[in-house]
């Protein structure tokens, strides 16, 4: 494996990725705030390194379950930005034609099974996917993305402890945004590290940094290539840091402005830069191209988006069974 | 370096506009991307407005209580980041406006609501019509007979009078076999007429649900003085029907300001009467301090301060700037004060400050040909004076003769939890007194 | 359509349990995506025997013991079916569909529309309901109501071992999840099963009996109830029309309309509690309809009392309704109007 910040493409990817998740998530908040876009959503800026690093050791068909914090493993995973954007337009061309929104955008032909509303939904869903893939004999791997919140969850555990039972190639990667809304996860589980849990399943358990790109692939990269060669499920916690508020509506009473600031400093993007720049892989040159060429495909995929037309209730009736 | 806009941003999924309540930076300070810039209110919460860009405040085109469509701009930063989607929806190429957008997100869910009515009526079995309300005609017996659906049916078509047919089923219902047995009557009653109130009313759901129209809000959009005047109108339902709930009662009394208007002309430099009552009011309420008093939950709190909310009819609707403990202050100083106070209102540069803090309110049409009314309480508020017009009236007096004198009569409205009739009739006693001999009044 | 079972067609007596199993083994050698899994669905060969032997004959891989994890296995179940799999998942009784509420209810029967349509969940869950074995408030409950009034959902309540190897065949070619509300007491009754792949489609009411005076329709074990309900009246002269709707949702009203239309009387007769239960919509849906014109009598239900059921023999059977009740508000029905 080489490393990621000393070849060209792979490095290009990645910025590619992770700026493209930071840029998606802040046009959505401003088209939020324009009033152009209604209900919630929930951001995870500053975690972009999870889904990329995650993402990057998949292949196209294996499966993921994502989170209502499920833009960023959307991308990761090769969504189509304007139809993710059309569908918070509340567009008939969005991924679910308006009917699901931020959090329940699914985009099978790349594996990912879909963001879920109820915190540890995804968890079993995992599992089972995981099932299948094992039954069906296809070598697949599902990754289940889920926060720290899930951990107090009673999915979250049958989940694994049937993953667990049958040996099935799951890995469970927990984002740990250190807080579950406002409840801080070191003050919710009495663990030093939350893949110390792991042992009590009888799975493998690891704490990475989240915002380190490389090391969030790494890995990932093991506990797939372990998965995919029968080893059974692994737990991950990735450690990261949710910038924004829970929703729109947080007022951050729970936290201070200086733990925002500090954390904003361990901003996993221009750390990744840095890198490259250090390895003389890219030169500023390439990143400002990168950049300039992330936020011209984005304002495309936002103007095409919002031209398309709006959601219709025809057929709504027939929308809830498949026939 | 661009300036940037920064707008009124989207806080909760209710929110659609907000009123601006403090700027915590000023122009030409710098901001940093997260950074706290002001303060607004929101229908749920006050928040925090946090500039999205690293850069200096640059102008600011939203005042203290202006209140902000969500996405309009409310002030501007000039900046070296680049605004993500600035241009993408300001021309006719961007397909939609926002203008046009943002009342459309209000809108979804109504829309939505009537397309699948729609759709449910058509083909599911499972549609649940909301309302049906045909069969509460309260008609009387004998135009509407009880009979079960099938014997109505057949009378109608025999053109059988339900009314003339011998109910036999259970509670005098008429069961189909009594109509059948009643036998065909030559049908005189015109069909139709007999018809109508027997077929089964099917008042739709959906006439019910499109019916009342709502007014546009357009105008309170537009002109901020409408759309302050709607949310204080709201802001006065909502109090009123609070006070609604409370057991309340009012109490008159007429009082005569003879003494009082002599002593107006020649001393106090022409005083208003609202000034005077209001005085009279305080004074009266020090002396009874249990009245200067809310109600809790355990029971009544007597308050240390008075304040007396003075109800003032501005453009903006009808506010309350509060007179803070008026029983120590010279009526010069009150008179000019309340004169203040009322302008600001008037102007509208009231601030939430002066509009709080008081324990009673003292409402005076009087000047608007009123001769008595009764105030409602404002919780929550113990106690509400009243004032009618200041008029020369024919009275008769403790000797028997009559004759002109200047009166005013006005109401006492009381919580009843708080205290009861002889409360308010002795605290009526000590304004009445206050009146007769005005030395307190006029006192330092 | 009075018999199901066309004539000619090769049957063979089989009680409800044996039934399900034939379904299984049915389902499980024609397709390679079905399997099933559930507690001691193995080697116990199931809480109530449904599964039997069958362990022996499709081995573990296609019939899977799991830990005591309701929500997990019907999350797994809902994993597994968007990815190609026709999963059924066990649940021992259906009292337990409270721990696994959200996959049924927030993942399963909402996944296809949220998702705009991407995606299905052929899922089938079966869950044995109802009383009568003595075993009280938390494993005794009839909560169709439950299933029935969450969109996205399909129920259905087999009435019969046909019926209970029809609409589970039928349920797993449906693209969508299915609850299957099997009843406790049927699984050692017998009768005529269609041998082989026989399929009993979902959203067609079976009309078990018919008769001019009364319409009476029946869920569940209330259907066998109404039967010998039915057979008692008619000594007395009342000719009855005895509806099994078997699947709930989608309802199959055209064909209890008809009856009512014709009848003019109809009782509706459930084991679930009366309050807001299914039969309330069945109610609603006449009055709603044409057939109100026709009624010569109030649309009267027959239900479980508004309480938990009871343990003690006496009580638990005062608690549901029982023939002579069924026997009684049909007649009243009958000579009062």
């Amino acid at each position: 494996m080489n490393p990621l910040a000393q070849d060209a493409e792979a490095a290009k990817s990645v910025l590619k990725t992770m700026w493209m998740i930071r840029r998606f998530e802040e046009a959505v908040e401003d088209l939020y705030g324009r009033g152009m876009m209604h209900g919630t959503m929930h951001l995870s800026i500053g975690q972009e390194a999870v889904p990329t690093g995650a993402c990057l050791a998949l292949n196209k068909d294996d499966y993921i379950t994502s989170t209502h914090r499920g833009h960023g493993h959307c991308i990761a995973k090769g969504a189509d930005i304007e139809r993710m954007m059309a569908e918070l337009l509340a567009k008939e061309s969005g991924y679910c034609r308006g009917r699901g929104g931020s959090m329940h955008i699914a985009d099978t032909t790349t594996g990912n099974l879909g963001a879920n509303g109820i915190v540890a939904g995804g968890v079993p869903i995992a599992t089972g996917a995981a099932l299948s893939a094992h039954m069906r004999g296809t070598k697949q791997v599902a990754v289940c993305f889920h926060g720290d919140g899930a951990m107090g969850e009673g999915a979250w555990h049958e989940g694994v402890v049937l993953a667990a039972m049958w040996q099935l190639p799951v890995v469970f990667l927990c984002e740990n945004n250190h807080y579950g809304m406002s409840m801080a996860s070191e003050k919710a589980f009495n663990l030093e590290k939350l893949s110390d849990r792991a042992k009590g399943y009888g799975i493998p358990g690891v704490t990475v940094d989240g915002n380190d790109v490389q090391a969030v692939r790494d890995a990932v990269q093991e506990a797939v290539d372990r998965a995919r060669s029968g080893g059974g499920p692994t737990f991950i916690e990735a450690l990261t840091y949710r910038w924004r508020g829970h929703s729109k509506s947080d007022k951050n009473l729970y936290r201070t402005r200086e733990e925002i600031e500090e954390w904003r400093t361990h901003d996993p993007i221009p750390a990744f830069e840095a890198r490259v720049l250090q390895a003389g892989t890219l030169t500023e040159t390439d990143l400002e191209e990168i950049r300039n060429q992330v936020r011209d495909e984005l304002r495309s995929a936002v103007q095409r988006a919002n031209a398309a037309p709006d959601a219709t209730a025809d057929g709504l009736l027939e929308a809830v069974y498949a026939s | 370096m661009a300036e940037l806009s920064l707008t009124m941003p989207k806080m909760s999924m209710t929110m659609e506009e907000g009123t601006m309540v403090a700027w915590l930076k000023s122009v030409g300070d710098p901001v940093k991307s997260g950074e706290p810039v002001a303060e607004v209110a929101t229908d749920k919460v006050d928040m925090e407005v946090e500039s999205p860009y690293d850069g200096v405040l640059s102008r600011i085109v939203a005042d203290i209580d202006d209140v902000i469509k969500v996405g309009e701009p409310i002030g501007y930063i000039t900046s070296d980041s680049d605004d993500l989607l600035g241009g993408l929806f300001d021309g006719a190429d961007s397909g939609q406006t926002p203008g046009g957008q943002a009342p459309a997100a209000a809108g979804p869910g109504a829309a939505g609501g009537g397309a699948v009515g729609d759709g449910g009526a058509a083909s599911t079995p499972g549609q649940d019509p909301v309302g049906g309300d045909g069969s509460t005609a309260s008609s009387t017996a004998s135009d509407w007979p009880a009979a079960v659906p099938l014997a109505r049916s057949i009378a109608s078509d025999r053109g059988v009078e339900l009314s003339s047919v011998a109910p036999t089923g259970p509670g005098g219902i008429i069961r189909v076999q009594d109509v059948e047995s009643a036998g065909a009557v030559p049908s005189r009653a015109e069909p139709a007429a007999s018809a109508q109130p027997s077929a089964p009313s099917q008042p739709s759901a959906r006439s019910q649900q499109s019916a009342p129209s709502r007014a546009p809000k357009a105008a309170g959009a537009t002109d901020p003085v409408a759309a302050r005047r709607a949310r204080t109108r709201l802001l006065v339902a909502r109090t009123m029907t609070v006070s609604a709930s409370i057991p309340q009662f009012t109490a008159y009394r007429q009082f005569d300001l003879s003494v009082l208007a002599g002593v107006r002309k020649s001393g106090l430099g022409g005083a208003s009467w609202t000034a005077i009552l209001v005085k009279a009011q305080a004074i009266a309420l020090s002396r009874h301090p249990e009245l200067n008093a809310v109600w809790t939950e355990d029971g009544p709190e007597r308050m240390e301060e008075i304040g007396i909310a003075l109800a003032v009819d501005s453009p903006s609707g009808l506010l309350a700037p509060v007179i803070r403990n008026p029983q120590s202050e010279t009526l010069p100083n009150l008179s000019a004060g309340i004169a203040q106070l009322v302008d600001s209102a008037l102007s509208g540069s009231i601030t939430a400050g002066q509009l709080s803090g008081g324990t009673s309110v003292f409402s005076n049409l009087g000047g608007m040909g009123v001769d008595h009314f009764n105030a409602l309480l404002t919780p929550p508020h113990a106690t509400a004076l009243s004032a009618g017009s200041v008029a020369q009236r024919v009275v008769a007096t403790a000797d028997g003769a009559f004759g002109p004198r200047l009166t005013c009569t006005v109401g006492l409205t009381m919580d009843h939890r708080v205290a009861d009739g002889a409360d308010a009739a002795r605290y009526l006693q000590t304004i009445s007194d206050l009146v007769a001999s005005p030395d307190s009044i006029l006192a330092v | 359509m009075v018999d199901e079972v066309v004539e000619g067609t090769e049957t063979k007596v089989m009680t409800y349990a044996e039934a399900i199993r034939d379904a299984l083994r049915v389902a499980i050698a024609e397709d390679d995506r079905v399997f099933m899994m559930g507690e001691d669905v193995g080697i116990y060969g199931g809480a109530f025997g449904v599964t039997g032997e069958l362990i022996n004959e499709v081995g573990t891989e296609r019939l899977r013991d799991t830990t005591i994890s309701e929500l997990g296995i019907v999350g797994a179940g809902v994993g597994a079916a968007i990815t190609g799999m026709r999963p059924i998942v066990e649940l021992q009784f259906s009292d337990f569909s409270a721990q696994a509420m959200d996959q049924i209810a927030n993942q399963a029967a909402k996944i296809h529309f949220m998702l705009g349509g991407a995606v299905n969940v052929p899922l089938v869950i079966r869950a044995p309901g109802g009383s009568g074995t003595g075993a009280a408030a938390q494993h005794s409950q009839s909560l169709e109501t439950w299933f029935v009034h969450i969109p996205g959902l399909k129920v259905v309540m087999p009435a019969t071992p046909d019926d209970a190897k029809g609409l589970l065949l039928a349920a797993l070619d449906d693209p969508n999840p299915v609850v299957v509300l099997e009843h406790k007491l049927l699984y050692k009754t017998s009768g005529d099963v269609r041998v082989g792949d026989a399929r009993t489609p979902l959203g067609v009411a079976a009309i078990r009996r018919e008769g001019k005076d009364l319409t009476i329709v029946a869920t569940g074990v209330m259907v066998s109830r109404a039967m010998e309900a039915a057979e008692q009246l008619a000594a007395a002269g009342v000719d009855a029309t005895v509806i099994d709707p078997r699947t709930l949702k989608p309802l199959d009203s055209k064909t209890i309309l008809a009856s009512v239309t014709a009848t003019g009387r109809v009782l509706l007769v459930q084991e679930a509690a009366g309050t807001l239960g299914f039969m309330s919509e069945v109610a609603a849906i006449i009055a709603e309809s044409e057939t109100f014109a026709h009624l010569r009598a109030p649309v009267r239900r027959l239900s479980g009392l508004d309480i938990p059921i009871p343990y003690a023999p006496k009580l638990e059977r005062a608690a549901v309704p029982q023939v002579e009740d069924i026997v009684a508000a049909a007649t009243a029905l009958v000579t009062e109007w």
